[in-house]
């Protein structure tokens, strides 16, 4: 197979990605150490696959939604062991430490991290990333309009966690 | 005037055209109301921002960049498939904290940066349902209660309790919803002292649901349940839910995990 080396300039933009594609893989995975392994394997397909990539398209939104499939892929995998929701909850109990005195980023990211993946994403890549509607929807591969009610749906989620003690309206 | 919250959120978002621009700009000074949801969403917006913002400053891990510039450096071997999450997984002890490794530096940081106003204003906004700890949230007050006395379909408004169930790990779980401040559906799986928000959403069916008259006597049928909730249950349940029966026996154990 014909391997054509990706350009360094390419290279270049993707280490000046790493920050946000880390952050964006935390968020997706709740979890930093799969996060990492996401992104590496994320990259090394960006770097297999570049030439699928056009100019005129943003380079974080296409790495966003390569981070989003590979995770994909590993849960997928991670089914078919059985082992996903044992490994997920293993995790969990490490360590008690309530934070007596909640600080109101730490409470934000908590509030983030129980919306379902469809609506965290959403959040991160319009909300935090600052992708257009039709951008994000592009990434997650869906059409706008389910974008745009996973995004209502989430912010609703966020309001409600972190705005209580506001009455409904009538 | 009303204004549809896709609009408002369009508005918000930069995504309006300019028809709706106008009229939701006109709702803002016709309606102060209007205006108070523009500007909710706004903080909202704002909140997130700065509170991702500080991830950005830690360092990158040298295994990314060299994934990235391995195979630029000149008849190197490109490095084979480092990035398998099985050898990973494997080596690494199974036992971890999410959200602590990086939340808590995380919101210090942003939390030094934002200042001490924003907080002041925000310590005042606490859920009555739940509350965060280092991994995430845990309920408390009256879910926290419901979850560990009330059997499942019992509906003491505002809160109802839905199924219950083992999960693969031997801990039990269930799912709730609330009525109050603003329909919510959610799982909450049963830690050594906690209830642990495994999921929150808030979808047309939680509250079309939820929206019933606290107190009425019904339990919801399935299909009334939210679809990502009760796809987390499907993943996460070994077996069927429990009956009455089990619920009681569970109940009585003060819903430890059984092993």
């Amino acid at each position: 197979m014909d391997t054509t080396e990706p350009p360094e300039i390419f290279r270049r933009q993707l280490v000046d990605l790493l920050p946000r594609l880390r952050r964006f893989a935390r968020n997706l995975t709740r979890r930093p150490e799969d996060a990492d392994d996401v992104v590496q394997i994320a990259l090394e397909r960006a770097l297999r696959h570049f030439d699928q990539w056009s100019s005129e398209r943003r380079l974080d939104a296409w790495m966003f939604r390569i981070v989003r499939n590979v995770w994909i892929d590993e849960l997928r995998s991670r089914r078919r062991r059985d082992r996903l929701f044992a490994a997920e909850e293993a995790g969990e109990d490490v360590g008690e430490a309530p934070l007596e005195a909640l600080t109101e980023n730490l409470s934000i990211q908590a509030a983030l991290a129980c919306l379902p993946e469809e609506q965290r994403s959403a959040v991160m890549l319009v909300l935090v990333e600052g992708l257009s509607y039709k951008e994000a929807a592009e990434v997650l591969e869906v059409p706008v309009g389910t974008l745009t009610s996973r995004l209502a749906r989430g912010r609703e989620a966020l309001q409600s966690l972190l705005q209580p003690n506001r009455e409904p309206g009538p | 005037m009303s204004v549809t919250d896709e609009a408002l959120m369009a508005y918000v978002d930069g995504e309006a055209d300019p028809a709706t621009r106008e009229a939701v700009e006109a709702a803002m000074r016709a309606d102060p109301d209007v205006a108070r949801r523009v500007a909710e969403q706004r903080e909202l917006r704002a909140r997130l921002r700065a509170a991702f913002t500080a991830d950005l400053a830690e360092p990158v891990p040298s295994r990314l960049t060299d994934a990235v510039l391995a195979g630029a450096r000149p008849r190197s071997e490109s490095r084979p498939g480092a990035a398998a999450f099985g050898a990973a997984r494997t080596a690494r002890s199974v036992r971890r904290a999410p959200l602590v490794a990086w939340g808590i530096p995380a919101a210090l940081a942003a939390s030094l940066a934002l200042g001490v106003g924003l907080g002041l204003l925000l310590s005042r906004q606490r859920t009555p349902w739940v509350a965060g700890d280092a991994h995430g949230l845990v309920a408390e007050g009256p879910l926290e209660r419901a979850l560990s006395a009330s059997l499942g379909g019992e509906h003491g408004a505002p809160i109802g309790i839905g199924v219950s169930f083992r999960g693969k790990d031997g801990r039990y779980c269930r799912s709730f919803r609330i009525a109050m401040p603003s329909p919510a559906a959610g799982l909450a799986c049963r830690d050594a002292d906690a209830w642990r928000i495994a999921l929150w959403t808030r979808s047309a069916a939680a509250a079309s649901a939820s929206g019933e008259e606290p107190g009425a006597d019904y339990r919801p049928a399935a299909s009334e349940w939210p679809p990502e909730l009760l796809a987390a249950i499907e993943a996460r349940a070994d077996g069927e839910p429990l009956d009455r029966k089990a619920e009681e026996a569970a109940r009585a154990q003060g819903w430890r995990a059984a092993r």
